[in-house]
C-alpha cells in the first residue's frame, strides 16, 4: 500500500512536469507549479510516516509554504504587474519539447534501472525512476 | 455460444445504437442549459434521425459506389465494436474478437471510409475535410494502442474483456502511475476522434474551422441519417470503452438476466454522467486553431508513452 501511494504521487508529478511543458498559458503553468508543490510535500509527509521521522514532517511544511503558497505568490504578481506576457514563448516549440521529454524520461529510466538493482529487496527505490525522470524533465 | 450470452450481445447493441442519439441529446442540453438557453430537448437527435429517414437521398451527380457505402461501412464497423466490445457484459460469446487491435482498426476502418467518401465528392470541402481528418486520425490512433497496451501490459492480454475482467479483479490497480498517465492520454484522443471540443466543433458549418462536418457536406436524407446515427454511436462507443477500461465497476461477468439489467443500468448512468462532465467542459472552452491540434495530439501520445513505459518499468 506504502509503494503504491509512494508511485502514484510520483506519477502524478511526473505528469504535472510534463502537463507544465504542454500548456502555453502562464497562469495555468502557475496552477501546475501548485500542484507539484503539493504532491512533493505529500512525498516528504510519506516519508516521513514510515521512517517516524520529525524532520521530514518539517521538511513538508517547509516545502508546502514555499512552492506551494510564496513562489506561486510571487509570480501571480509578477504576472499581474507585466500585464503583457500572457503566454509562455519556449526556445523550440511544444511539440519537439514534448519529444524531447519523453526521449529523456526513457533515458532516465534506463539509467536509474542499475539503481533498482542496486537493492532489489527494498521497494522504495522504485520511485527512483520517478525522480530522475521529473529532473530530466524540468531541466 | 449459448442463448444467454446471445442475448448479453443483442442488448448490447441495443444499448448503443437507441441510446447513442440520446447521449447526443443529452449533451446537447446540458450544454443549452449551462449557455442559459431552453434547449431542444434529450430526444431531438432521434426526431431529427425520423425525419431524415423519411427523406429521400439525393447524391451528386458524377459519385461513385465509394460515397454510397462510406455510411454504411462506417455504421457496419461501429456495430461490430458495439457488439464485441465489454460494455455491458465481459461474458459474451463474441469475446475472442474484441482484440484491442481489431477494435481499433475497426475505428479506423470507418474513418478512412467517411474519408474516402469525402474525397469522392471531389469538391473543395470533401477534401479538406478528409485531409483533415486524416493528419488527426493519424496521430490519434497510436495514442490509443499505446494507452491500451499500459492496460493491457499488467494483465498480460490485449483482449479486452481480459482488460475489464483483470481490473475488477484488482481494483487497487487503478491507482497506479501507469493506468493515471493512460487515462489522461486516452481522453485526449477521444476527444479528437469523437471531433469534440477543442479538435472540431460538432455544432457548426463554418467553411474554416469544420473537420467532419466538411466530409458529410453533400449527404442528404437516408443518407445523412445513417452517417449521423453512425458518428453519435462513435461517441458512445468511445466513452464506452474509457469508461470500461477505466472504471469497470458495474459490468456484469455472467449472462444472468438481473446481472445484465442491471449492468445495463450502470453502463447508460456511467456514460451519460461522462457525456455530461464532458459537454460541461465544452462550455468553457474554445476551439483550438487547426496547427495546434498536432500540439494536442503530441502531449497525449506523450502520456501513453510514459504509460507504456511506467508499466514496463515497475512491472
Amino acid at each position: 500500500m506504502f509503494v503504491q501511494i509512494l508511485d502514484l504521487v510520483c506519477g502524478g508529478l511526473l505528469l504535472s512536469g510534463v502537463l507544465m511543458l504542454w500548456r502555453r498559458e502562464l497562469v495555468a503553468i502557475v496552477r501546475l507549479l501548485v500542484v507539484q508543490g503539493v504532491l512533493l510535500a505529500a512525498l516528504a509527509v510519506l516519508l516521513g510516516v514510515r521512517e517516524q521521522s520529525v524532520e521530514l514532517y518539517l521538511v513538508a511544511v517547509g516545502v508546502l509554504v514555499l512552492k506551494a503558497v510564496v513562489l506561486p505568490g510571487v509570480l501571480h504578481r509578477v504576472l499581474r504587474d507585466s500585464g503583457d506576457a500572457r503566454e509562455a514563448e519556449p526556445l523550440v516549440n511544444v511539440t519537439s519539447s514534448l519529444l524531447a521529454a519523453a526521449l529523456l524520461t526513457l533515458v532516465a529510466y534506463a539509467v536509474s534501472r542499475p539503481l533498482v538493482a542496486l537493492a532489489p529487496s527494498a521497494r522504495d527505490v522504485a520511485s527512483a525512476p520517478y525522480l530522475t525522470a521529473i529532473f530530466f524533465v524540468d531541466v | 455460444m449459448t442463448a444467454a450470452g446471445v442475448v448479453g450481445v443483442l442488448v448490447q447493441v441495443a444499448v448503443v445504437v437507441g441510446g447513442a442519439p440520446l447521449l447526443v441529446g443529452l449533451m446537447r442540453q446540458v450544454r443549452a442549459l449551462l449557455e442559459g438557453r431552453a434547449g431542444a430537448g434529450v430526444g431531438q437527435p432521434w426526431r431529427d434521425l425520423r425525419k431524415l429517414l423519411k427523406k429521400e437521398a439525393v447524391r451528386p451527380e458524377g459519385t461513385s459506389w465509394i460515397y454510397t457505402s462510406g455510411p454504411l461501412v462506417l455504421f457496419a464497423s461501429t456495430l461490430v465494436i458495439a457488439a464485441v466490445a465489454p460494455f455491458v457484459s465481459t461474458a459474451s460469446p463474441l469475446d475472442g474478437v474484441a482484440d484491442l487491435f481489431a477494435v481499433v482498426s475497426l475505428l479506423l476502418l470507418g474513418t478512412v471510409a467517411l474519408t474516402l467518401a469525402g474525397l469522392d465528392t471531389g469538391t473543395a470541402f470533401g477534401g479538406m475535410g478528409a485531409s483533415r481528418e486524416v493528419t488527426i486520425a493519424a496521430l490519434a490512433e497510436p495514442t490509443i494502442l499505446l494507452a491500451g497496451f499500459a492496460l493491457s501490459a499488467r494483465v498480460g492480454s490485449s483482449n479486452l474483456a481480459d482488460i475489464v475482467a483483470g481490473t475488477l479483479a484488482t481494483p487497487a490497480q487503478v491507482l497506479s502511475p501507469a493506468t493515471l498517465l493512460a487515462a489522461v492520454a486516452f481522453a485526449v484522443v477521444v476527444i479528437a476522434e469523437a471531433g469534440r471540443l477543442p479538435v472540431d466543433n460538432p455544432a457548426t458549418h463554418l467553411e474554416l474551422t469544420m473537420i467532419h462536418e466538411a466530409m458529410i457536406l453533400e449527404y442528404a436524407g437516408r443518407d445523412l441519417a445513417v452517417v449521423e446515427l453512425a458518428s453519435a454511436m462513435r461517441l458512445a462507443v468511445l466513452l464506452g470503452l474509457s469508461v470500461n477500461l477505466f472504471v469497470p465497476w458495474g459490468v456484469a461477468t455472467s449472462s444472468a438476466p438481473l446481472a445484465l439489467l442491471g449492468a445495463t443500468a450502470v453502463f447508460a448512468l456511467k456514460v451519460g454522467v461522462l457525456g455530461a462532465v464532458l459537454a460541461t467542459f465544452e462550455v468553457f472552452i474554445a476551439k483550438w486553431r487547426l496547427f495546434r491540434v498536432p500540439e494536442l495530439l503530441a502531449g497525449s501520445f506523450l502520456f501513453g508513452l510514459l504509460a507504456v513505459s511506467a508499466s514496463f518499468f515497475l512491472a
